[in-house]
């Protein structure tokens, strides 16, 4: 019976768990394109105001923003410093591969951040602003919906996964 | 003319092979010193072939970096190439230059120059900046230490005043060399002048990040990227020099600076293209002033022997006349 009454409250531990990372995944994806957003808006004034070249303007961004996006521009920084002929645009899709391994972002998001890279610092400031405006914009956006999943999605992960344990519980008796 | 460009083969190993694209840079990278010491440009056209100007003559590089006299048969300079290559030298970040861009060259750390080709944008008929390019060429910084020293002893007056100097040459002859020895010489030591050199073009002191990169002397204040004729009195007015050195004058508000100069009590050494006194007649504006008394010495230069051989050295009392029969 103790065995039993053991399984059963490790199967509905585990999915309950498991639901409430899915909830803090949900979470943290808002928390994520905002850190992006606010990223983008310092690196734009490093570019756009000040026109520090694109690594001294990506190692101000570092200090300043927070993780994931100071997780990308460091790696950006990193691949345009160590002299291996990278280009702005392959830099950055390295930085937007590294978010796809350490941040709670979904591969749409990754998809929007690696599409502006193609634009970062091969222009005049004025492109640069309507650059930056843009991908601001549509991160807002993204955020935006982001939120709207959680409103939606964050009460069924968090209950769902204990009441899925339960289920399973309940059928296996 | 003695020549002496040590370090020239280590200064571009170090300071320009490492901006060309991956291939292109271990082409280079594969060329004897020799070669090397003798590079003055390198030109990257998108779909034709790379050429490196050694000397007088154009050669193309073979894939496993041997150069070739026959240019065609060399590597083909791709796309990719320019834009890695572009990407370099502006470190990724072509809105930091956009008074470089509309200058249509870029002055890289130790002086050297990449001259820009491409598409040239317009704001109300000025140049607004350049985009999509076609075509680099990087221009080889080389201080001739001593090339103006057959000249300096005749730069001075027996009363100890400096002559206003006029350098006619052609293109490729020296002349930015020259005046950049002669600024270095006559700043230094311990009978040293203050000088003002207003840099329009970056060439005599290839200022980088407003550092001069190449030795103009411990007494000389540069005004880097400055237009010469708002420069020279900017620096009369604020810097109280001895001497004004600027390079490629011929404009009439060039003209009319040096005059300001000259009225100041500031003596003047400076460039105007030309083969020689004759061609410079019949440039309205450079006649006037040669003809006013304005130079009292004329230098003409030539490659007959290599850059920077002197043809001539005139005083101005021997050469009046035939400006004004050019004229």
């Amino acid at each position: 019976m103790l065995v039993k009454l053991t399984g059963a409250a490790f199967i509905i531990g585990a999915c309950g768990v498991y639901g409430l990372s899915q909830a803090r995944t949900i979470e943290n994806r808002v928390r994520h394109l905002r850190s992006l957003r606010f990223g983008a808006a310092i690196l734009a004034r490093e570019i756009t105001y000040i026109q520090n070249p694109l690594p001294r303007a990506l190692e101000k961004a570092v200090t300043l923003a927070s993780f994931p996006a100071q997780e990308l521009f460091k790696v950006v920084m990193d691949h345009l410093c160590q002299g291996a002929g990278y280009t702005a645009a392959e830099a950055w899709s390295r930085g937007a591969e590294r978010l796809r391994d350490v941040s709670d972002l979904k591969a749409e998001d990754i998809s929007l951040i690696d599409s502006f890279g193609a634009q970062l610092g091969m222009s005049d400031v004025e492109a640069q602003k309507k650059a930056f405006r843009l991908l601001e914009e549509e991160l807002k956006l993204q955020e935006q919906r982001a939120a709207e999943a959680v409103a939606a999605e964050k009460k069924l992960w968090s209950y769902g996964g204990f009441l899925l344990g339960c289920l399973i519980v309940l059928l296996m008796i | 003319m003695a020549i002496f460009t040590s370090g020239i083969e280590s200064k571009i190993r170090q300071q320009v092979i490492p901006y060309l694209s991956p291939p292109v840079k271990s082409m280079l990278s594969s060329l004897p010193g020799e070669s090397l010491r003798g590079l003055e440009e390198i030109r990257l056209r998108v779909g034709r072939p790379l050429l490196l100007k050694i000397g007088d003559t154009d050669y193309g590089v073979a894939e496993n970096g041997v150069l070739l006299r026959n240019y065609e048969k060399g590597y083909v300079v791709g796309e990719e190439d320019l834009q890695r290559t572009m990407a370099a030298i502006s470190e990724s970040s072509l809105y930091a230059l956009e008074e470089e861009l509309k200058r249509g060259f870029i002055t890289l750390r130790g002086g050297h120059r990449v001259g820009l080709a491409g598409r040239v944008v317009l704001a109300r008929g000025d140049i607004k900046t350049m985009r999509d390019f076609g075509g680099l060429a990087f221009r080889i910084a080389r201080e001739v230490v001593g090339c103006g020293t057959s000249l300096l002893g005749r730069l001075w007056r027996g009363n100890g005043q400096l002559l206003n100097t006029l350098i006619i040459s052609p293109p490729r002859c020296g002349k930015t060399t020259l005046l950049r020895d002669l600024t270095r010489q006559l700043a230094s030591g311990s009978g040293g002048i203050n000088v003002a050199l207003v840099d329009e073009r970056s060439e005599i002191a290839a200022c980088y990040r407003g550092v001069p990169q190449l030795d103009v002397g411990i007494r000389t204040d540069v005004l880097d990227g400055c237009p010469k004729a708002s420069g020279m009195i900017m620096a009369i007015r604020a810097l109280s020099p001895q001497l004004v050195v600027t390079d490629e004058v011929g404009r009439p508000a060039d003209v009319e600076a040096i005059r300001e100069c000259i009225n100041a009590g500031v003596a003047i050494i400076t460039s105007v293209h030309g083969r020689d006194l004759e061609e410079i007649g019949r440039r309205p504006e450079l006649a006037e002033i040669v003809n006013s008394g304005a130079f009292s010495l004329v230098v003409t230069l030539s490659r007959r022997r290599g850059p920077g051989t002197i043809e001539t050295v005139q005083r101005m009392k021997e050469v009046k006349g035939k400006v004004k029969d050019a004229g």
